[in-house]
């Protein structure tokens, strides 16, 4: 009888995981199957003309990138600041409870709702119009908890002796941060950052409003009404609009960019997670 | 708390200044009782060793002369303990800098994933500001003085955990020795390590009390015997914390057998009785 019931839970185990995968292996067949024959060298290095149907998506990739990277340069110093708060300088327990709780509930807000935080606070009222530096904030923000939470995790299993011996050689807390706790838990924040990079790179609601057009820009040269175009935003419109076949294949290109580019850095953050701690004893 | 005077000699203790002293120091965790009224004073230029049975509170009152009980949440520290006169614990001490003149080395050696070379000058770079081509010079008088240079000379920039664990108990002596502390606190410094790398130790405590003080946790009551010029028994009744029990020079305290406990831990060492704490 026991055996049976084992049995059956391995069995649906294995059912669970077939699942997921089908799922995955079918998205991920569709997407390289459709998206294959729009894949070429022209493609990934022109402008996009005629409303999508041709060129390329060169200035697509480029402004996701500048997205992304303006999310990293905002999201790295809060994060860091709001994990060490939570693992170093907050010595009550209730004020680190409170710090996780904000944390969860960033964590919970819809990005619909970044997207109209964004559209009120940066393109309305410090008159922004749409540009790439408030939704690069809003990604930064977005990922905010993912990678605070990440490096806290790090920074809550550091060896307590390391700290220890850091402060019974004289190092102040700064010090301690410093040359004990940031190196030690550094996998940690890069875990983090290349995970929630790769959540933001496919967010398309809290851009859409405040960061990203479908067509007419390029390289930004300014803060103020200088938005990017962006994959997301690419694949988001011409799914919507467009009946002309070879819009469509671009735009299955184009997906298959964007799920390159999140696997990319999901893969990425594969080895930071293994090898940080062989790095550290380098 | 019964002091033992010797008879013959005059106590140390009264012809040297006392540099580190505790005046009924109490800890709690909570409503428990850690340590109960410790009163001790060390002098300048002596080992003083702590001995008792596994938990009476030996660490803990180690972790109160530097203050790296400070790290443990929880836990409520009264009374005083007086470094050169002065509290540690009061607003004119800066507590780093109680750090590093009152150094500590522990019972498992600490090394940092570092190579050896920063792992000796890992405090004192903090401290003061050091050249680049002087580290070689202060990283090579603190490993002389810790007996490690002869064995590390030619790779001071492999990582050091690649050292054997007597090895690096030594490193962590150098490390605490390059920021030239006034005291050093040992925990049970040899408890981890061999026979070999456990004299080692030993030579070395034997060497640095020329110029140093130090506080020796022990369990080894040969070790306190060869190494200590007074130390102090502390015993824990169950659920009662930790008190100083008897204190005085080494062989007269050893050789007390008029208290229990003490009878028992000495006896228990040498195979004679077996003591159930
Ligand atoms: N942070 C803490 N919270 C509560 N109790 C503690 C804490 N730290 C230590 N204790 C308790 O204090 C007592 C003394 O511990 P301590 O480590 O000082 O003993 P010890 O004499 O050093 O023992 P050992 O010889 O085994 O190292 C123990 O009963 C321990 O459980
Ligand atoms: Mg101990």
């Amino acid at each position: 009888m026991r055996r049976c019931i084992d049995r059956l839970f391995v069995l649906a185990t294995a059912a669970c995981l077939l699942f997921a995968l089908g799922v995955i292996s079918f998205i991920v067949g569709v997407i390289v199957w459709r998206g294959f024959g729009a894949l070429s060298w022209q493609f990934l290095t022109d402008q996009i003309r005629s409303a999508g149907a041709a060129g390329g998506i060169f200035y697509n990739i480029v402004g996701t990138l500048i997205l992304l990277a303006t999310a990293l340069i905002v999201c790295v110093p809060l994060a860091t600041g709001l994990a060490l708060m939570h693992g170093v300088y907050l010595k009550k327990q209730r004020s680190r409870e409170r710090l996780w709780l904000f944390l969860s509930v960033l964590n919970g807000v819809p990005s619909i709702l970044f997207g109209l935080f964004g559209l009120m606070v940066f393109v309305k009222f410090f008159a922004w119009g749409k540009s790439w530096l408030a939704g690069g904030v809003l990604l930064g923000l977005m990922i905010l908890p993912t990678v605070a939470v990440a490096l806290l995790e790090r920074i809550k299993t550091l060896p307590r002796p390391y700290i220890e011996a850091a402060a019974g050689l004289g190092l102040s807390d700064s010090q301690r941060v410093w040359s004990v706790v940031l190196p030690q838990s550094v996998g940690g924040l890069v875990t983090g950052l290349l995970l929630g990079l790769a959540r933001a790179a496919g967010e398309t609601a809290p851009i859409m409003f405040t960061a990203t057009i479908f067509a007419g820009a390029n390289i930004p040269t300014g803060i103020k009404e200088s938005p990017v175009l962006s994959l997301p935003y690419h694949i988001f419109v011409l799914a919507q609009d467009s009946f002309d076949p070879a819009a469509a294949e671009n735009l299955w290109g184009s997906a298959l960019v964007l799920l390159g580019l999140v696997l990319l850095l999901s893969l990425l953050a594969l080895p930071a997670r293994l090898n940080f701690h062989e790095e550290a004893e380098k | 708390m019964i002091e033992t005077k010797s008879k013959g000699q005059s106590d140390p203790s009264e012809t040297r200044t006392c540099i580190l002293e505790t005046r009924q120091l109490k800890v709690y965790a909570g409503k428990q009782v850690l340590l109960q009224g410790i009163d001790l004073g060390i002098s300048e230029g002596e080992v003083f060793g702590l001995i008792g049975p596994s938990g009476a509170g030996k660490s803990t009152l180690l972790r109160c002369l530097n203050r790296l009980i400070d790290l443990d949440q929880g836990l409520r520290v009264e009374g005083a303990v007086l470094f050169h006169g002065q509290s540690v614990r009061g607003r004119a001490m800066d507590v780093d800098e109680l750090r590093v003149r009152v150094g500590m080395l522990f019972q498992q050696p600490v090394v940092f994933p570092l190579s050896i070379l920063k792992n000796v000058i890992f405090g004192v770079r903090h401290q003061r500001k050091i050249a680049r081509r002087d580290r070689l010079l202060v990283a090579e008088k603190a490993l002389r003085e810790a007996a490690l240079w002869q064995e590390v000379k030619d790779r001071l920039q492999t990582p050091a955990l690649k050292l054997s664990v007597g090895q690096q108990q030594r490193l962590c002596l150098a490390r605490t020795l390059a920021m030239e502390p006034e005291i050093i606190l040992m925990d049970e410094p040899t408890s981890a390590l061999d026979p070999k790398s456990t004299q080692a130790i030993d030579d070395l405590i034997m060497e640095l009390k020329k110029k140093r003080t130090i506080v020796l946790v022990t369990h080894h009551l040969n070790q306190a015997r060869r190494l200590c010029d007074r130390v102090a028994f502390i015993s824990a009744k169950s659920g009662e914390g930790g008190r100083i029990a008897c204190m005085g020079e080494t062989e007269t305290v050893m050789s007390r057998t008029d208290l229990a406990e003490l009878s028992d831990f000495v006896g228990c060492e040498q195979g004679v009785t077996c003591c159930e704490s």
